[in-house]
């Protein structure tokens, strides 16, 4: 599956930052849609079908946590990889969130954003493989 | 009796003594005088008549030998008249009267009277009594040429005790009465010369029975006198060291009760409860503070007797689960701290537990508890660490952007110009956000050193409120709020500090921006009047509870209410347009109800 059939969702309230991730994903050929709050994001993911989700932690009306957490309960979700951006790397422990909500990578910022796209195609890639051939 | 002898002063004592000891002596003198009277009377009487008897004697012979018809008879009775003798005779040979003063008796056989006889030559001296009377007789033998013509009886009485002590009456003024004057004389010099001794002997009857001496109150002697003088010496000195002892007393005791009331006043006034408990963890003692903090009436009293674990406010259960209850570690120190009541009531105590030894290696006598309140502290410090999180991410989040755009920016070579230039102005907007928040970041820091000065100067304000609207135009349009200005037509000229009036403001309208749900609505008024300017801020927003309206303006303080935790914040915004409205001057006042919505209502005085 190509770059360009995978659907990501980045979400973040800052606008700025959102534009520039979502550059830097749709440079590499991803398909990306932006959610500015939690709220939104929550309603995208039961509108479309994502593969991967960047969310950034702290959010209004929802932080990323509390998105994950009823990311998971959706089926179509229980196992797709979630990326967290963050700017306070002290409170919330990678093992922690790794186990509790599955997340994939953590990203404190500021990040570079071709690690971002490195860690979403790597992330990608590992869900794909065992349903590939 | 004694009790009534003591009271007998000493110089009355004294001549009470002297004058009886003088009138015995007078006594014995006066009886002595009246026998030694009466012995010289006597011996001269008894010489007296012994040489009269010779007197006699020989006219008597010379009678008898001269005389043929000797005239005896005339002559005895002269003899007893001359002498005033009690009788005088002349025996014959024969034994019989020849001749007597009593004239019955001549003739009469003379009978020798018993009696104590003593010789004085050829005399015959006898002394006898008959009746009441001590007779003394002396008979003489007459030589008549003859021979012996008879014997010559001369007899009288000794004169009586009662005669003599008449006698000595009669002289009673040079006897009795100058002794008894002297005497009296003597009573007089001797009070005078004793009575400064009496209030001596007084003093020191005080002294044998007072407490202590210094209780004696001696005083000096008005008199004049070497020993007078010696005494008021010892007296004065005496009074000098007992005022000196009684000072130092005073002192002593003074700087102690101050001392004693200075360290219960030094304990009371602590603001940390301190306590101590005995063996078995009973308080014996407490002080304001604690009492303050632990008792429900406030009362020292009502925490004595109680053990430490009620005194708290603990179960056993709850006791049981902290070190300092535990008694393996009695002997050492331990602090806790321990979180009390709920909500608005909840209180976080530190408590510290220090064993009590007397000496080392002793056993511990008891504990001493220090109990302090670090509720406003342990508040400080969350609010402090809100902010430490809050300043992160308010640094972290531009410097997130910038990265991300300039690492774009230097990777892409499939740029067009366009999108450099929007990055490139991106970086710049955000680079600004992070200067800006360093500013706000270095005002906080002057605020808290107290060091916010103003720089004031002429200032436009129309144009100033121009740029305040234009920095905040963009957020309000951003969440589609009503943002209504209202602008007076003219303005006058006054003198502001246009930066930080500016931060103020942008702060106010910043908050109304962002605590105000997406078409909301903003108004922005300024008035102005005679003599100042007064800027509304008023916005439909999440509001502030009633509680919370006291604590806005404190430093990194960020309201618990969810709609506002979940934007992201300082809490120095309102501080710091506090702080700077305060510095002009001026005032900031605020309405607000829950829910509904908040007025800032900022007032600066034109000048």
């Amino acid at each position: 599956m190509s770059n360009s059939e995978r659907r990501i969702l980045v979400a973040e309230d800052n606008a700025a930052l959102a534009s520039v991730v979502r550059f830097n994903l749709e440079r590499a050929g991803f398909q990306v849609t932006v959610a500015y709050n939690g709220r939104l994001a929550w309603e995208a993911v039961q509108e479309d079908d994502f593969d991967l989700i960047v969310t950034d932690q702290q959010m209004p009306e929802m932080t990323g946590c509390e998105f994950c957490e009823k990311l998971r309960t959706l089926d179509a979700y229980r196992d797709k990889p979630v990326i967290m951006l963050t700017a306070k790397g002290m409170e919330l422990e990678l093992p922690r969130l790794k186990a509790e909500l599955g997340i994939a990578a953590t990203f404190l910022k500021p990040f570079s954003p071709k690690e971002i796209v490195t860690a979403v195609e790597d992330h990608l890639e590992a869900v794909s493989e065992p349903v590939s051939p | 009796m004694l009790a009534r002898s003591v009271k007998v002063e000493l110089p009355r004592r004294v001549v009470v003594c002297y004058l009886l000891y003088s009138l015995v002596a007078i006594l014995w003198l006066a009886v002595s005088a009246v026998f030694v009277t009466k012995s010289i009377v006597v011996r001269n009487m008894e010489d007296e008549l012994l040489s009269y008897l010779q007197h006699a004697s020989t006219l008597t012979a010379l009678e008898i030998a001269s005389q043929d018809d000797p005239q005896l008879q005339t002559l005895v009775e002269r003899f007893s008249r001359e002498r005033s003798l009690l009788f005088c005779a002349f025996v014959s040979n024969d034994n019989s009267y020849e001749a007597h003063s009593r004239k019955r008796l001549v003739g009469k056989t003379h009978d020798a009277e018993n009696g104590i006889t003593t010789r004085h030559g050829d005399i015959e001296a006898v002394r006898y009594t008959s009746g009441s009377l001590k007779i003394r007789e002396y008979n003489a033998s007459i030589h008549a040429p003859t021979g012996i013509a008879g014997r010559l009886i001369i007899a009288k009485a000794e004169p009586s005790t009662g005669e003599m002590t008449r006698m000595v009456t009669r002289h009673a003024f040079v006897v009795v009465c100058c002794p008894l004057l002297l005497v009296v004389l003597g009573c007089f010099t001797l009070h005078r010369l004793v009575s400064p001794m009496a209030s001596v002997d007084s003093q020191l009857r005080q002294a044998a029975i007072a407490p202590t001496l210094a209780d004696v109150e001696l005083s000096p002697i008005k008199s004049r006198g070497p020993n007078v003088l010696g005494w008021n010496r010892i007296v004065r000195e005496f009074q000098e060291e007992n005022t000196q002892n009684s000072l130092d007393q005073r002192l002593g005791d003074a700087v102690r009760t101050l001392r004693q009331g200075k360290s219960d006043d030094i304990l009371n006034s602590l603001p940390e409860g301190i306590a101590v408990s005995d063996q078995d963890g009973i308080i014996t003692f407490a002080n304001q503070s604690m009492a303050a903090l632990l008792a429900a009436d406030a009362q020292v009293d009502s925490l004595l007797g109680k053990s430490v674990e009620v005194g708290l406010g603990l179960n056993s259960e709850q006791a049981s689960g902290l070190a300092l209850f535990d008694p393996d570690r009695f002997a050492r120190q331990v602090a806790e701290e321990l979180e009390r009541g709920d909500g608005e009531a909840k209180q976080v105590l530190r408590i510290a537990r220090t064993p009590i030894r007397t000496s080392e290696n002793a056993t511990c006598a008891g504990q001493v508890w220090t109990v302090r309140d670090i509720t406003q502290q342990k508040l400080a410090d969350a609010m402090r660490d809100q902010f430490l999180d809050n300043a992160t991410h308010e640094l972290r989040t531009p410097l997130a952007n910038i990265k991300a755009y300039a690492e774009t920016l230097s990777m892409g070579d499939d740029l067009d110009v366009e999108s450099q230039k929007e990055f490139c102005n991106t970086i710049n907007v955000e680079a600004t956000r992070l200067a800006r928040f360093i500013d706000d970041l270095l005002s906080v820091s002057s605020m808290e050193a107290g060091s916010l000065t103003l720089h004031k100067q002429g200032v436009d304000l129309d144009r100033m409120f121009s740029e305040v609207v234009g920095k905040i135009k963009s957020q309000m349009d951003k969440k589609q709020l009503d943002f209504e200005t209202i602008f007076p037509a003219k303005y006058p000229q006054t003198k502001l500090d246009k930066d930080k009036v500016n931060v103020a403001l942008v702060n106010l309208l910043g908050n109304a921006a962002k605590y105000t749900p997406d078409g909301g609505r903003v108004r922005f008024e300024v008035k102005i009047t005679d003599r100042e300017i007064r800027i509304e801020v008023e916005d439909s927003g999440v509001g502030i509870s009633e509680e919370e309206l006291p604590r806005i303006y404190d430093k990194f303080f960020r309201s618990s209410n969810p709609s506002v935790q979940q934007v992201t914040g300082t809490g120095l915004g309102l501080s710091m347009a506090h702080e700077v409205i305060k510095l002009h001057n001026g005032d900031l006042t605020v309405q607000s109800a829950l829910g509904e919505g908040t007025t800032f209502i900022a007032t600066l005085p034109l000048e």
